[in-house]
């Protein structure tokens, strides 16, 4: 791709004083630096609403402020001393390593399942591709609800077991530490399996029919197709996919604030729960503000190596 | 060029960072009279607060604008619109420290007007006013008081034919009896983080405060600690209830409004709550169901004390735009004519002395109790924070699920006291 100034002449400006650097002709490459004026505005407002608040916000974690007084003092690195040592937030910490593994092994075993299933010519494909894909579009919070009512002791999940003669296998859902953190993983990958199967069908459909069919002449059967012609062809959809579901993962709190609110006892207690209850509960606004830091840098340091990871893959 | 944009960036971070100091400083107080007025308060008591303003409104002429949520999005709600100023003129406040809302902590950031001088601070309830001051200024009207004890359909009891319960060791018998007829004596919801509480702080009544009333100074002083008080005593009988088959399969499961539907379709006899709940159990039971009210027996003297504490109270915003009007309106709240209005909607017991409302059985079985002066704090009303109160939450949860024991529990709410 050119760039529309790749023929205009160099720009002239006043006259420079001997011993100026000169403007160095730019390569085919270089965005014109006067159509960044045009971005200010939009950069100013960015700036005002996202960047100065992180700052600010960020800065507040090396303080002990209360989050309604007016005045607090600067603690330095105690708040991140504090999360490395007590084992509540290191529970947190693991919680949220667990959910964000388990959603994204999860959803997109699901959703890659459900892409496969639904890249064949079986009528119905279209109507089921909105059945799956439909719990998306609803909010999250709605589903959260809706699950938690029917997960309840009486509720439809024990009542649909019981129904089908599989009493044995009630469930004390959220009830029990093991199976609210199973629960909790569900919904989430109930949810959201339609999502990662709307990127794999979109990168199944990108493959060349011709592919399969010459490993087909070749004698490659299903399985053997799907192993050397289609995942390997899939590596950028699973990239994006993988790459969302950690960070989906890493960041949930909706599913667990509403379906456990963090327990029973802190069993499915998140990073992301701790810290609105530190900020929001407990007057601990700066230890609040550290272990969002922490969880933002747990989710770049795994994003980055997911994503490093994958495209050394690619290139190999 | 990218030293003028640093400059730019740098300038705009400036002007950011004066603009935000700005907000976080409570403004002067206003007193110019204006045409409106913004209320806040809990969804429990939206039905009667919907009543009094509608009142007000007629009244007054003002435009009234009140907002709800549940207590949890409330009280962080509450502290975020205070320190950005952009909370109501009227809202629901708790005595103490031990939750997010309470005044303690909300008036040592100045948030809150002194209203010593309203014509209603004399007339509080004695035993109740006091939990409303600090340094000896009032700082929130108390509109309704609260005990805690089983909330029971009178229907389901009758159908048993078991009698209310007056010591702790019938209160196991009844367990026993209730279930052996198909019914669960008490419907538990500790899903729902402060139904945790209820019963510890219904059996403390009995277990602490009747041979310690002033247990709550001596652990203000580190003279006592929950281990090593009769908080233990409490936590082995509520094991011990659940081990009588006291309550519910699966109460860790169960949120507190199944808890409701279990007394109200009659699967379960009563439900331990606080008064306050009643009228949203009523709400939801069949036409004419009768509810009554007896103190859940903490020991075998046969005198069994309820906590009685604060239902609901209201402060003015110290910032408040329109100061002049929420004065007004919260010095209305304490006339008889909006005592009444309130209570019509909502059940109670006035905190109000000299008020005059009609009572549901259930509601006055708790004010002859009060008024026989069988009464205990509310535990966290000394509680130096809301980390007591969550360390108690999340222990209650981990004796049910296995995951601690009660001398765990009581270790964890006395680090968490300790911590303050």
């Amino acid at each position: 791709m050119t760039s529309l100034t790749d023929d205009r002449p160099p720009v002239t400006g006043p006259p420079r004083a001997s011993g100026g650097r000169r403007r160095t002709p730019r390569g085919p490459a270089a965005p014109s630096r006067r159509l960044l004026w045009f971005a200010l505005p939009a950069l100013a407002f960015y700036g005002f609403a996202v960047v100065v608040p992180t700052f600010r916000g960020g800065a507040l974690a090396f303080t002990d402020w209360d989050g309604l007084s007016p005045g607090y003092a600067f603690v330095g690195f105690d708040n991140f001393a504090r999360i490395f040592s007590t084992a509540s937030s290191l529970e947190a910490l693991t919680m949220t390593l667990v959910f964000a593994l388990a959603i994204t092994v999860l959803q997109n075993g699901v959703g890659l399942l459900l892409a496969v299933g639904l890249h064949t010519g079986i009528k119905t494909r279209n109507v089921l591709r909105v059945v799956f894909f439909a719990p998306v579009v609803i909010t999250p919070v709605v589903v959260a609800y809706l699950w938690k009512f029917m997960l309840t002791p009486d509720g439809a999940v024990n009542g649909a077991l019981e129904a089908v003669g599989l009493g044995a296998l009630r469930q004390s859902w959220l009830g029990d530490p093991t199976w609210a953190a199973v629960s909790v993983v569900m919904v989430v990958v109930w949810q959201h399996a339609g999502y990662s199967m709307v990127i794999y069908l979109a990168g199944l459909q990108s493959i060349p029919p011709e592919l399969n069919e010459a490993a087909a002449v070749d004698g490659a059967g299903a399985w053997r197709r799907f192993r050397s012609v289609t995942w390997p062809l899939l590596a950028t959809a699973t990239t994006i996919n993988v790459m969302l579901t950690i960070i989906g993962g890493f960041k949930m709190f909706t599913e667990v604030y509403v379906l456990t609110g963090g327990g029973p006892g802190g069993a499915t207690e998140t990073l992301s729960t701790l810290l609105y209850k530190s900020a929001f509960q407990f007057d601990e606004f700066g230890y609040g503000i550290a272990l969002a830091l922490v969880l933002a840098l747990v989710v770049a340091v795994f994003s980055i190596a997911q994503y490093r990871l994958s495209n050394r893959k690619a290139v190999s | 060029m990218i030293n003028r944009k640093i400059t730019a960036v740098a300038g705009l971070a400036a002007a950011a960072l004066v603009l935000a100091a700005c907000g976080a400083q409570p403004q002067a107080p206003s007193n110019e009279k204006t045409g409106a007025l913004t209320v806040a308060t809990t969804s429990n008591n939206q039905a009667p607060m919907e009543a009094v303003i509608e009142a007000y409104k007629k009244k007054s002429g003002l435009d009234v604008n009140l907002t709800v949520a549940d207590t949890a999005q409330y009280q962080t709600t509450l502290r975020t619109q205070l320190s950005s100023g952009t909370a109501s003129d009227v809202f629901t406040v708790w005595p103490g420290s031990g939750n997010p809302g309470a005044i303690s902590i909300l008036q040592k950031a100045g948030y809150l007007a002194d209203l010593s001088d309203r014509p209603w601070a004399g007339k509080v309830e004695p035993g109740t006013a006091e939990t409303l001051r600090i340094g000896g200024k009032t700082y929130g009207l108390p509109s309704k008081l609260d005990a805690i004890g089983a909330i029971y359909n009178a229907a389901t009891l009758k159908e048993t034919g078991l009698k209310v319960p007056a010591t702790y060791s019938e209160l196991l018998t009844f367990c026993a009896d209730a279930k052996a007829k198909g019914k669960v004596a008490f419907a538990l919801g500790i899903q729902t983080d402060w139904v945790t509480q209820l019963i510890p702080y219904a059996l403390v009544a009995s277990t602490v405060y009747a041979a310690d009333p002033g247990f709550n100074d001596k652990m203000a002083q580190n003279q006592a600690t929950f281990a090593a008080s009769g908080w233990a005593d409490a936590l082995a009988k509520y094991q011990e209830m659940g081990k009588a088959g006291c309550f519910n399969d699966d109460p860790l499961g169960t949120d507190v409004t199944a808890s409701y539907g279990l007394v109200n379709t009659g699967k379960a006899i009563g439900v331990v709550q606080v008064l306050a709940s009643f009228s949203q159990i009523a709400s939801t039971a069949p036409a004419r169901t009768e509810f009554g009210f007896f103190p859940l027996p903490g020991g075998d003297s046969g005198t069994n004390p309820v906590p009685r504490g604060i239902g609901v109270s209201f402060a003015v915003n110290e910032t408040a735009k329109n100061r002049v009007n929420a004065l007004d309106f919260v010095d209305w709240l304490a006339t008889p004519e909006a005592i009444k209005v309130w209570f019509d909607a909502a059940p109670g017991i006035p905190a109000i002395q000299g008020a005059d409302v009609g009572a549901e059985p259930a509601v006055q079985a708790a004010i002859d109790i009060i008024a026989a002066g069988h009464t205990a704090p509310f535990p966290d009303s000394g509680w130096p924070s809301a980390k007591v109160q969550a360390a108690h939450f999340t222990g209650i949860q981990q004796l049910f699920s296995g995951q601690a024991d009660a001398g765990q529990v009581l270790a964890s709410m006395d680090e968490a006291y300790s911590a303050g």
